[in-house]
């Protein structure tokens, strides 16, 4: 494939997003704003948008990659429930921040891009779910919500047509899980963020069991574009199976982290290189991970890989969100893995049996080698849990949890080995294989007198 | 109760009387066809396949979280959940692949990670899922080597405790509690492996139908306070039976051990019950051998227990024909109002003077599911009026007048739960007045109560654990009672005294078991040729057609 | 800062409005100081029997039941009813308001305790233990025994790649206090929480409302000293 010209690129979803009034309608509809939901709503019927934005070839932006016009046509045409059109705006996979530059900088982009979708879909009620730490997200998006309704963007006649939108903010309150399609939808039911059980798919019974899309805040950001710039353009940049400008974070060990739109495909070495500045301290590259905490990590070697869904996933990994997290000659990887087990372990929900302790397991396991007191067999051990989480749950967060520990220990198995050599010089007590029948720290205080007593006793 | 199928029909699985076409699908290869909506766990069952489960309830919907019953199938590359899949034309399904026995192995295992080495200790030990499925399909050894995660021990409610280290957060209660009780009293608390059940302390758990969480609870996490550290499952003797709290007549199960009622736990009768019971009819057993119960014989110097049928003959008969009056009870068996009321006919005693008394009619209580707590009290209201007749429930004014009359000279009385006779219905204390004009008063009670005439002739009688016999619930179910505790020493029941009593009067011919009683009763419940076996233990519905 | 009324142009309404009196949402309350100060909040919300309380291996006997004794109930202030009002037209089951109304009464009792979920379940026709279930699930709201300022340090692996660890042991060492700890003043709590998506501006801590972002020890020492 051909070197994908970044330098170049000019701007399309952050063209607007440094100017310091980026976040106001004025300054929107004063710089072409709106123009594709008219031509949305005006010269596209909804199975014309649909076959649109599948030509387009845009595939979800939130981390499963799924083609988006594909995903909408799965809602059925002829229905008597309300459809609803969710945007997941729970942007929590670590290594992740670009959705929240949209929601605190340009806000009316997304806007756009929901009037889009739900016309697009058939659906007059929109929510928008927003992570509960977002927020100045939340304000900026209340207010431009406000400004559009004022100005007959939203509501009974969306840009003087028939099309009857109403978008709703709902903020979350601190869960990952949440993030996942129908944890979203368990949550803005006002239930714990459980996800459900598919099928049935979200298209046919989500939300209140109607027919539901859930897009990312990317996603739907691009879809202005494509209306007004047409899906050739579109499909122009970067791998015509997966196109589109995308918004890459770059985070950890790099001298210039941040946010960057590039063009699908752009090679990984040139994003961390020269657009985020190369490794930090003049050090050298020891591992990235390339999707968000949830996609296989990539050793130094490997990295010469384009950004983008099919290379990644050639590579045997993927693109994720997008949340490029690098890590230089001095990373612990024990720790590194130990930090991203702890997340995974805190985000669970709880349902099923093999996440909810699996990631506990698997922290305390890697724990107990970074901490300097693990045993050669545990790391075996902690891929054949790996295997007992994979593909086995309602959802993929346990998936997400095993692929990251799997794939560092295996790519980083002599770095394991030589810690579980030589330990930490940690002077805890070596716990016993089996178990004691008491775990240490189990025992009451009330309980440990007595112990000591009888032992005492010669009992 | 909480481990294997009941023995009548299939539980849970939707199987509509006029069945739209059958689906055709394979399980392991064999071709099968079945109703549309059933899941696949009820498919395999049918097959006679266990797939092995926690979560799943038939009476509850499927919530598909422990994973324990993944099976692999034709229409995903990933194994899917038995329990939240309905049956699918051309579906091939397969239970025993080697994915699926290291899935369940893994699951397994995942589940006893932070499971508390509890078994000694823990009541659910010999009915527990946790013990069976692992047995099963399990190692027999755990991995872990770190501390594990700890949780509260705690009440919530109703003498229920959460014990929370045992919990496999399987939802079982959760999800009776919102759709069988309609309450919501318990939730799950925090997530992850902290995730644990509690109740708002202003809120705890308090519907009448608490009881049936720590029945459905797989392992051991939700205990009974009356049934802890009571008594060790294997070693009890069960006996299925009906409760005789009211007139639902949910089908029970009798629980003993060394002759005492430990617990009472629910049966599958989808015609009554469902699988649930409530907590007044869980409890209602303390007085079996309490310390009010009757049980001595007080017939007189010279009566003895063994003759005492022919000693009430000759006190009975001593006063003219036609002068004798009778009470019975709607504790009574159909077997023992049958034969009460063959005593009554051959003495002679007036319709006038037939009178019974039921526990006074207390509070319905309806819930979500639809499960009802009739209003009720009594057991056996319709079998008493059924076989001595419509009335006899509003006799007693009558009857009392008869005695005060002169009319009625001897009386039999057979005085059951709940009341002490004589003690504070309507009428009883009218009645108590008049009883010292009566000659001869037979009086059969289940407990010590007011004090009765110095002539009386009293005999203790006997509790509903101890009967062998049919009652007629208030849908018009006859359903079977069988003794599962021992008569306690020296005490005959009314079903062998009466027959003794009727054989002396040439009434009756020869003496047989309540099953015998209840072949010459049949016919008139509309039950011509029925027996105990079609009976069976889930019942028939009088003057119904009955299937073998 | 109020932008039109929802749907105010030519009288359309949000899903399922029941009447004129529409609430804008730029009519919700806001501003970072609008949090009360938590006062005499009990120390958990669950009261006695809770899972704060742990207990541990089995021990033959069990812990003793009772409820707390009662609090006052808790009623909405009429701006808070009208919040909640508005919110109910928004959604077509008045249920699935429940995580932006526990906002609201986070907001107007200052965290949520024992008495705010029995308000919210009162309000809302929801059994308790609902309520408790869900606000348990959730990380984010303000727990009665936080202090005025919730000191929220990212420590997942970006910003523990660019020091995480030394501002939680910075803020440790400073206040005296450790992860989920709050203050005997009732100032400051230390929370060690999960990614907060602004990854290339490690480390970060959230302090309430507001990210402070690309920290060093002297940075944060400024912030705090500057609070009110």
């Amino acid at each position: 494939m051909p070197a994908v010209d970044y330098k170049t690129f000019e701007k399309v979803l952050l063209a607007h997003a440094d100017h310091p009034d980026s976040a106001s309608i004025d300054y929107y509809i004063g710089h072409g704003g709106y123009e594709g939901a008219r031509k949305a709503l005006t010269e596209h019927d909804p199975a014309g948008l649909i076959d649109l934005v599948k030509a387009s070839n845009l595939r979800g932006r939130g981390g499963a990659g799924f083609p988006c016009g594909l995903k909408w046509s799965f809602v059925p045409k002829v229905t008597s429930k309300p459809k609803y059109l969710v945007v997941n705006a729970d942007e929590s996979e670590p290594g992740t921040f670009k959705d929240r530059i949209i929601l605190e900088r340009d806000p009316h982009q997304l806007i756009e891009g929901i009037i889009i979708a739900a016309h697009a879909i058939g659906s007059n009620t929109a929510y928008c779910y927003i992570r509960g730490e977002f927020v100045k997200g939340y304000r900026v998006m209340e207010k431009a919500i406000a400004e559009a309704y004022a100005r007959g963007m939203l509501g009974d006649k969306v840009l003087g047509t028939d099309f009857r939108l109403d978008l709703t903010m709902h903020r979350g309150a601190g869960a990952y899980i949440c993030g996942e399609e129908t944890g979203l939808l368990s949550s803005l039911e006002g239930k714990r963020g459980l996800p459900k059980i598919k099928p049935p798919f979200p298209a046919v019974e989500g939300l209140f069991r109607c027919p539901t899309v859930v897009n990312n805040v990317e996603t739907l950001a691009n879809l202005p574009h494509i209306l007004v710039r047409g899906t050739d353009w579109f499909r122009s940049i970067g791998p015509e199976k997966g196109p589109g400008p995308k918004l890459l974070c770059v985070s950890g060990h790099v001298e210039k982290p941040g946010t960057f739109e590039v063009p699908m495909g752009i090679n990984l070495l040139d994003l961390v290189n020269d657009l985020a500045g190369g490794i930090w301290k003049g050090r050298k590259l020891k591992a990235i991970i390339p999707g968000g905490s949830s996609a296989k990590v990539l050793t130094a070697a490997e990295c010469d890989v384009g950004m983008d869904f099919d290379s990644l996933a050639a590579k045997g990994t993927m693109l994720g969100s997008g949340g490029v997290i690098v890590m230089d000659e001095t990373t612990d990887m024990v720790d590194a893995l130990y930090n991203i087990l702890r997340f995974y372990h805190h985000e669970s929900c709880g349902q099923c049996t093999p996440c909810r302790e699996g990631t506990g397991w698997l922290e305390k396991i890697v724990g107990r080698i970074r901490d300097g007191r693990g045993r050669m067999e545990d790391l075996d051990l902690c891929l054949e849990i790996c295997d007992m989480m994979v593909g086995k749950t309602i959802c993929v967060l346990s998936d997400a949890a095993a692929f990251p520990c799997e794939s560092i220990i295996r790519k980083f198995r002599p770095e394991f080995e030589e810690r579980i050599r030589k330990g930490s010089g940690f002077t805890r007590p070596e716990p016993r294989p089996g178990g004691p029948l008491v775990q240490i720290g189990a025992i009451s205080a009330h309980n440990q007198e007595k112990l000591a007593e009888a032992s005492a006793h010669g009992h | 109760m909480a481990t294997s199928p009941p023995s009548a029909s299939p539980p849970g699985a939707a199987a509509p009387a006029q069945a739209p076409k059958l689906i055709k699908m394979k399980i392991d290869g064999k071709e099968i066809e079945i109703a549309p909506g059933t899941n696949l766990i009820e498919a395999a069952r049918r097959e006679g396949i266990q797939v092995p489960y926690f979560c799943y309830h038939p009476g509850l919907t499927p919530a598909g979280n422990c994973r324990m019953c993944l099976v692999e199938a034709s229409n995903s590359k990933k194994p899917i959940t038995a329990c939240t899949t309905p049956v699918a034309e051309g579906l091939e399904v397969f239970t025993s692949t080697e994915n699926v026995k290291k899935a369940r192995e893994g699951v397994l295992e995942l589940m006893l990670l932070n499971h508390p080495l509890d078994c000694p200790i823990c009541d659910k030990s010999g009915e527990c899922m946790l013990q069976d499925n692992t047995f099963d399909h399990g190692k027999d050894r755990s991995r872990m080597v770190e501390p594990k995660v700890l949780k509260p021990t705690k009440e919530v409610g109703n003498d229920i405790y959460i014990w929370g280290n045992r919990c496999i957060v399987c939802t079982r209660c959760v999800r009776f509690c919102e759709e069988i009780a309609g309450t919501g009293e318990l939730c799950v608390v925090e997530r992850g492996d902290h995730s644990t059940i509690d109740v708002m302390p202003e809120y705890p758990l308090q519907n009448s139908l608490s009881g049936n969480v720590v029945d459905i609870c797989p392992v051991g996490a939700l205990i009974s306070k009356e049934f802890l550290y009571q008594a060790r499952v294997w070693y009890q003797k069960k006996t299925e039976s009906i409760c005789t709290a009211c007139a639902r007549g949910c089908n029970i199960e009798v629980q003993t051990l060394h002759n005492k009622i430990k617990r009472l736990v629910p049966r599958h009768n989808p015609e009554v019950n469902s699988y649930w019971m409530c907590d007044h009819g869980r409890h209602d057993h303390e007085y079996v051998l309490g310390e009010r119960r009757s049980l001595r014989y007080r017939i007189g110097a010279s009566g003895s227990p063994a003759r005492v049928g022919k000693l009430l003959a000759s006190e009975l008969q001593k006063a003219p024909a036609g002068t004798v009056g009778g009470i019975a009870s709607a504790f009574m068996t159909n077997e023992e109002a049958f034969l009460f009321r063959r005593v009554l006919e051959t003495l002679g005693a007036p319709r006038e003077a037939w009178a019974a008394l039921a526990r006074p009619a207390g509070k319905e209580e309806v819930f979500r599911s639809g499960f009802r707590i009739s209003a009720d009290k009594s057991p056996n209201r319709r079998g008493i009026e059924r076989i001595l007749g419509a009335g006899v429930f509003d006799g007693l004014e009558r009857l009392r007048a008869g005695i005060e009359s002169g009319a009625i000279r001897s009386l039999i009385v057979v005085s059951d739960r709940p009341h002490v006779l004589f003690g504070d219905l309507p009428g009883e204390k009218a009645l108590l007045s008049v009883l010292d004009r009566l000659e001869v008063l037979v009086v059969f009670e289940l407990e010590l109560g007011a004090a009765l005439p110095g002539k009386a002739l009293v005999l203790p009688s006997t509790a509903f654990s101890e009967k062998d016999g049919t009652m007629v619930n208030e849908d018009g179910r006859i359903q079977r009672l069988r003794p599962a505790t021992e008569l306690p020493r020296g005490i005959r029941t009314e079903t062998e005294i009466l027959q003794e009593l009727l054989s002396t009067l040439g009434g009756w011919d020869r003496m047989v078991s309540a099953g015998g009683v209840f072949r010459e009763l049949a016919p008139e419940l509309g039950l011509e040729g029925v027996t105990y076996r079609e009976i069976g233990n889930q019942g028939v519905p009088m003057n119904g057609a009955v299937t073998r | 800062m109020s932008g039109a009324p929802p749907g105010n142009t030519e009288g359309s309404r949000g899903p399922g409005v029941r009447d004129g009196n529409v609430l804008t949402p730029s009519d919700a309350p806001e501003g970072p100081g609008a949090m009360s100060v938590v006062g005499t909040a009990p120390a958990d919300p669950r009261g006695p029997g809770s899972t704060a309380r742990t207990t541990d291996a089995p021990q033959g006997g069990l812990p003793p039941s009772g409820a707390p004794a009662a609090a006052p109930p808790r009623e909405f202030s009429p701006e808070a009813r009208k919040r909640i009002d508005w919110l109910y037209t928004r959604y077509p089951l008045k249920e699935a308001a429940l995580l932006p109304v526990l906002r609201v009464a986070e907001e107007e009792f200052g965290a949520i305790d024992g008495p705010a979920i029995l308000c919210v379940a009162k309000e809302m026709g929801l059994s308790p233990g609902h309520v408790l279930g869900v606000f348990t699930f959730y990380t984010h709201y303000r727990r009665a025994g936080d202090g005025k300022y919730v000191l929220q340090v990212c420590s997942t692996i970006s910003c523990a790649l660019r020091g995480a660890r030394d501002i939680v042991h910075h803020i440790e060492g400073r206040c005296r206090i450790g992860p989920g700890q709050t203050t005997p003043d009732g100032r400051f709590t230390l929370k060690k929480v999960e990614c907060l998506a602004s990854c290339d501006t490690a480390p970060v801590v959230q302090i309430n409302d507001d990210y402070h972002e690309g920290l060093t020890t002297e940075k944060l020492d400024a912030i705090l000293d500057s609070l009110p």
